[in-house]
């Protein structure tokens, strides 16, 4: 005798329905879902500034007046920043070479230090030696980094060739 | 009298806890321990250019503003020393003929941190044998209208 469905329909091969218990694979997926929300920790979106390591290398002084704010060696140009920092951290005063940029905050010092480094680099230095007071805070240290960093070359590539050495105190 | 038995279907809960699970599953990190919440990441400018991805093996380091270096989960007394089994660790794992200089030493140092602090672990692990750094920044919101 055929069996009949849910609905009163005849089963047409006359055998029975097969039942899958899902209660079990629910349970199964909840402790999965427990254990990934209790491990869940939302990391925020963080970006890097990859930099190579400062060299011992000796810089010396470009005699050309036209790349005057700029350091020559063996190997190109090097545009000599220094930082110098304030006891509490901030900076100071920065200078390309010999030309010096200062201003009353630090907001309006970053944008014409931007200004003053894309002229320079556009004279052909492909690397940045920057020189860093101890005192200076971190964050600004970083701020004058992605401003190197975003700096294009004549041959349209970023510059990428950033060192940091401190700068002693004499 | 015959007595109905009520059965829930548990086929879109179950779709649910799947999709559910899918999304946690892919955005689960577990190198979590690496990332110190004690750090504040210093916030540099918007546009950013394009971040290179980074080859071979990475040692986080987290440099809190007292100069506390927090490295696989838990403050590094004597830097130097973890720095030296790191590489031999990074030199047993890698394969014959790598250098070790394919470490990259991932700086997640406090915005209040001073750079003096920060040159005296870059020395350290410069004088055990690592080279590349990467530094890790927060990048502002961009601010919507002409720049």
């Amino acid at each position: 005798m055929r069996r009949k469905d849910r609905r009163g329909h005849k089963n047409k091969r006359g055998h029975d329905d097969v039942e899958l218990n899902v209660a079990a694979m629910l349970d199964m997926a909840f402790q999965l879902l427990a254990f990934f929300i209790l491990t869940f920790t939302p990391s925020p979106i963080e970006s890097q500034i990859m930099m190579r390591l400062p060299t011992d290398k000796a810089v010396t002084q470009a005699p050309s007046n036209q790349i005057s704010a700029t350091d020559v060696v063996d190997e190109g140009l090097v545009v000599p920043i220094t930082i110098y920092s304030t006891p509490e951290g901030e900076i100071e005063k920065l200078e390309i070479g010999q030309r010096v940029i200062s201003a009353p905050t630090v907001e309006e010092l970053l944008p014409a230090f931007r200004t003053a480094l894309a002229d320079i680099v556009q004279l052909g230095s492909d690397t940045v030696s920057i020189r860093v007071g101890e005192d200076l805070r971190y964050e600004r240290l970083m701020q004058v980094v992605d401003i190197c960093g975003k700096q294009e070359l004549p041959t349209g590539e970023r510059l990428s060739k950033v060192s940091i050495v401190p700068l002693k105190a004499n | 009298m015959s007595s109905m038995r009520a059965e829930p279907n548990l086929t879109p809960i179950l779709d649910m806890v799947f999709q559910l699970i899918t999304f946690f599953m892919l955005v689960i990190n577990f190198r979590a321990t690496d990332f110190n919440k004690e750090v504040s990441l210093p916030v540099v400018g918007a546009s950013a250019p394009a971040d290179e991805e980074l080859q071979g093996d990475m040692l986080v380091l987290n440099i809190t503003n007292d100069g506390t270096v927090i490295a696989r989960g838990k403050p590094q007394l004597s830097l130097k020393n973890f720095l030296v089994n790191e590489l031999k660790g990074f030199e047993i794992t890698s394969k014959k003929g790598e250098e070790p200089a394919s470490v990259t030493v991932v700086v997640r140092a406090d915005r209040d941190l001073t750079f003096r602090v920060l040159n005296n672990v870059m020395d350290t692990c410069k004088s055990v044998g690592f080279s590349q750094f990467v530094f890790v920044v927060m990048r502002k919101a961009k601010q919507p209208g002409p720049q």
